[in-house]
């Protein structure tokens, strides 16, 4: 009998256990392996790992190229999510008509791009953006130098992911606009005709939920930028369009430097988990709100 | 009872018998690693010849593994030989040498080139040796290289009122036949050129300067350097004569006609050969002193830690691939040298340069190469190198004095 | 009256004009890609540039391409990783979802916040690790080494709990006094009932690894474990002479077709399936 409560009690574990033998092999093992490697100085000239203290840390942040990488991410980031954001909104907003027809064309046309690799999406718009053959500079009669211009690397990133995100967003946005009750909007009408204080009032507030996830899906989404970077500029010109992964990659695995890669490494999972914390906080407040 | 044991008898000798020409016929199996650099058919190519070799060679038995690019490759060779498991062959970038050396996993080649007689050694173009000479080892085979040309519009210069036989020599021409060609025609690109540490070496060397003094010893601040990136830069900033491109969009622009000279590496000849609509030569790279630039490329390396005979097999699919034939042929497939003297002799090679006199231009321009510049922590050092360049060439955001005190300041920091 | 109705005419007029507009731009792109498979070479280096290529070469390009590179082994490739990696992915997620649905047990609390921090280290941000992981297991160039980060997939644990929890309790209780075990029950009743959320993920699964890049990028050092867009990427770029755009937008197409077919065909659940993962 006590034997069967023993089983009853294991039964548990041993339904979790294969997800966390992987969970735990490429997720929890690698936070701990780096945060222990990035002590050590480790690669090339030193094959067996040798203990350095913080010397990894300390280059890192005395390195202006680590500082240059950090500002590229976040600005991509940034970008990307307020772009796709608000592109996604605005057309959701516009979408959001019954008497609008070819909701199926617009639908399939703006979120087509989401299912696509984003090494397809590398090569065409690398394609696209050629200074003297590209569509674009042929297209406005340009003669930008897109992926090696200090001014515009970046931005011909951000382009490239806002085309391919904003179709998620528009479709999470309207599906959200489609759950708010035409009730509230009626009621509304009998007091006010202004589009604003609608949007105001009732849209946002009721859209809220979605624009939690949409903004955290897209932060997420965008340390996706490392296959572009590694297709279309390979961080350059002069580390102008290096971001955090690619640059992990360039001192780890290009350079075979692990000790230092590994330290790079752990400064990306502390904010990645920083971040984790502000989900499940928010997550607990929303949680509270909704039901 | 004599019938079974007949049978039986019989059995074990087909055993033994098929056993033993089982063990007989099992080629020795060589892994050989190569990437593909440049346009076109070329993996296919490369295993056309592997296959050839296997079917003379039915005692060996040599796979092929496209591994992509040099960069991939190299990942390959270290994550197997740090396994325990490397190929028997590798062909990668010259300047891996060190690092391969370094990681203590290429064999050193000189027993077996001695073993071949004199006249092996002298056979291949002399230069070719040199980037895989290190502390009297040597440590790869020559297989495909390049330097980097000049590659001429002959029509666009001609339109311009240049004379296409006399394309520019020395860095004042050059300045002066790209204004002409910009006055012009000012929608036509005079100058598109890649602007990495190795083209720019070219320029360096033209003006009697250099990288570095030895393996552990940068002169990248040297007055002479400095001097030529200015030439450089200026074109591109000052004069607004040069436009920075990729090696590919390099060639693709000059194809399209959308520039009238270019600087690139033989390795793009093949695909300028075969889509080229217009007249084109092929010339030195500019020069303020001397003609002198750096070849570069790939050889074959020979890795360590497999059987006496495996290593021997390994050496006769080397031999084969530098042999004068196929050194030869896979010159006019891909467009890199020829490593054999030997090779530039023979009736489908003289036929090749009748058709394509371009080649032969290039392959005369041979006399002035030298190594390309090589530092230890090979990786680290070219990856801070060219990302200054591009600061200074691409972005114009620092002057080749600035660019090059600071390159020299990193670099020394690493050498300490 | 018809002022007003004239004025709202107009809005919808605007409305229209705006998701036109954006609607071009997103698909020139695709159109782009189409176009450009079309042309041989000298149209690609034709100046002035033009739309429409002078002679189609898509059957032309279509050989070479085919010629130069082994695509089937590609497409192979990612069948086997895609749909292989799935399958795994699925029984793994069902027997955890399931034990954090229906059972309490000691660490409950700290093992799921384990799963929602993979949520958040996506396997892109633990390349180095990872890579030093596969090299020790001795699986580099493997599909294998494609596919194993991926197995313990946090998105799918949490996509079926939340629907067994939507299962009514008394479900189980009942099947339970009937004697049925907690495998027969998953199989019998519990996984058919929650078959939308498995059909959700596995159409988020099967885009997201079929389009994978980097990390197939890292670990495929040969042809034998590639996949479409890696073989892609491979094929695309040349690093020392040019490329040929109008044989790489043909393997583009090649690579995409597949999912372009799948996603028109079955766009009602490709559709359905990325809002249920976005809005949990």
């Amino acid at each position: 009998m006590s034997k069967r409560k023993l089983l009853a009690a294991f039964k548990p574990y041993l339904f979790i256990a294969p997800a966390f033998v992987f969970l735990g092999t490429f997720t929890i093992f690698p936070i701990l392996h780096t945060f222990y490697t990035s002590f050590f100085r480790w690669g090339v000239l030193s094959p067996e790992p040798v203990f350095i203290g913080l010397a990894n840390y300390l280059e890192a942040v005395s390195s202006p190229v680590f500082w240059q990488v950090w500002r590229n991410t976040l600005l991509y980031s940034i970008c990307t999510v307020v772009g796709t954001v608000l592109l996604g909104l605005m057309l959701a907003l516009l979408a959001n008509n019954e008497k609008i027809r070819g909701q199926a064309f617009f639908r399939t046309s703006l979120f087509y791009p989401h299912v696509l690799p984003w090494a397809v999406a590398a090569m065409v718009w690398m394609w696209m953006f050629q200074p003297r053959r590209g569509l674009i500079n042929n297209l406005f009669d340009l003669r930008i130098d897109w992926l090696r211009n200090a001014a515009y690397a970046l931005p011909a990133l951000i382009i490239v992911a806002i085309w391919k995100g904003t179709g998620f967003n528009f479709l999470l946005f309207l599906s959200g606009l489609q759950s708010i009750p035409k009730e509230f909007y009626e009621a509304a009408e009998l007091e006010t005709n202004s589009w604003w204080h609608k949007f105001r009032y009732i849209t946002w507030p009721m859209l809220s939920p979605t624009t939690f996830v949409v903004l955290l899906l897209a932060i997420i989404g965008s340390f996706q930028s490392v296959d572009l970077v590694y297709i279309m500029t390979q961080g350059g010109p002069a580390n102008r369009t290096n971001v955090i992964i690619y640059y992990i990659y360039q001192q780890g695995i290009a350079s075979w430097r692990l000790g230092y890669g590994s330290a790079l490494s752990f400064l990306l999972f502390t904010i990645l988990l920083a971040l984790t914390v502000v989900y499940l906080v928010s997550m607990e407040k929303r949680v509270h709100y909704d039901r | 009872m004599k019938g079974l044991k007949l049978t039986v008898l019989l059995i074990l000798l087909t055993m033994v018998f098929g056993l033993a020409s089982y063990a007989g016929a099992a080629p020795i199996e060589v892994r050989f690693l190569f990437p593909v650099q440049t346009a076109g058919p070329l993996a296919v190519a490369m295993e056309e010849i592997v296959d050839e070799f296997n079917r003379a060679n039915p005692d060996i038995m040599v796979n092929a593994i496209f591994t992509g690019n040099y960069a991939a490759t190299n990942d390959r060779i270290r994550t197997t030989t740090l396994a325990g498991n490397p190929p028997h062959v590798a062909l990668t970038e010259m300047v891996q040498a060190i690092a391969l050396d370094e990681l203590n996993a290429v064999v050193d080649l000189t027993p077996y080139i001695e073993a071949e007689g004199p006249d092996f050694y002298d056979d291949f173009i002399d230069g070719f040796w040199r980037g895989f000479q290190l502390e009297g080892k040597i440590l790869g085979l020559p297989f495909q290289h390049s330097i980097p040309l000049a590659y001429y519009n002959l029509d666009a210069l001609a339109e311009a009122g240049l004379d296409p036989s006399n394309p520019p020599t020395t860095w004042d021409e050059t300045k002066k036949a790209a204004q002409a060609l910009v006055a012009h025609d000012p929608s036509r690109l005079a100058i598109v050129s890649p602007a990495d540490a190795w083209i720019l070496q070219g320029f360096v060397e033209s003006n009697s300067g250099s990288y570095i003094k030895d393996l552990e010893t940068p002169t990248f601040n040297d007055a002479k350097v400095i001097e030529a990136l200015q030439f450089f830069y200026d074109m591109i900033h000052t004069w607004n004569l040069l436009h920075v491109r990729s090696y590919g969009e390099a060639s693709e622009d000059f194809l399209a006609g959308d520039a009238a000279i270019m600087y690139n590496s033989t390795g793009s000849m093949a695909f300028v050969r075969d889509n080229a609509y217009f007249n084109w030569s092929v010339g030195p790279l500019p020069r303020n002193t001397v003609h002198s630039f750096p070849y570069g490329g790939g050889g074959l390396y020979l890795f360590k830690g497999h059987s006496a005979e495996e290593e021997a097999a390994a050496w006769r699919f080397m031999k084969y691939l530098t042999s004068p034939e196929i050194t030869a042929r896979w010159s006019r497939t891909s467009g890199y040298f020829a490593v054999r003297k030997s090779a530039y002799e023979l009736p489908e090679m003289q036929a090749y340069f009748q058709q394509f006199p371009q080649a032969k231009q290039a392959a005369d321009l041979l006399q002035y190469t030298n190594k390309q510049w090589i530092l230890r922590r090979y990786a680290e050092a070219s990856q801070l190198t060219n990302s200054i360049f591009e600061a200074i060439l691409v972005l114009g955001e620092k002057t080749p004095a600035q660019g090059m005190e600071e390159l020299q300041t990193k670099l020394s920091e690493l050498y300490k | 009256m018809t002022g007003n109705s004239r004025r709202k005419n107009l809005g919808l007029l605007f409305n229209y004009a705006v998701l036109t507009f954006f609607a071009v731009l997103i698909v020139t792109p695709l159109f782009w890609i189409f176009v450009t498979s079309l042309k041989g070479q000298a149209d690609i280096f034709r100046r002035p540039l033009a739309v429409f290529p002078s002679q189609v070469m898509l059957l032309a390009n279509l050989q070479e391409v085919l010629r130069r590179a082994p695509w089937a082994l590609y497409f192979k490739n990612t069948v086997v990783l895609v749909f292989g990696l799935l399958a795994v992915q699925l029984v793994v997620a069902v027997l955890a979802a399931y034990a954090f649905a229906f059972y309490d047990f000691r660490g409950k609390a700290v093992l799921f916040i384990l799963v929602l921090l993979r949520l958040m280290i996506s396997p892109d941000s633990v390349v180095l690790p990872n890579y030093l992981t596969i090299m020790r297991l001795r699986i580099m160039d493997t599909l294998l080494a494609v596919g194993l980060p991926f197995v313990g997939s946090a998105q799918a644990i949490l996509l079926f709990r939340q629907a067994f929890l939507q299962l009514p309790r008394e479900l189980r209780e009942s099947a339970q006094v009937d004697g049925c075990g907690d495998l027969r029950f998953l199989q019998q009743i519990g996984v058919p009932l929650i078959k939308p959320a498995i059909l959700t993920f596995s159409i988020i699964s099967i885009v997201y690894q079929w389009n994978a890049f980097f990390w197939p990028m890292l670990v495929t050092e040969s042809n034998t474990a590639r996949t479409l867009p890696v073989g892609l990427a491979q094929f695309g770029l040349r690093a020392e002479s040019g490329s040929e755009w109008g044989l790489t937008m043909t393997a583009t197409l090649l690579v995409i077709a597949p999912i372009l077919i799948a996603f028109a065909v079955f766009q009602k659940q490709f559709i359905n399936s990325f809002l249920r993962s976005g809005l949990k």
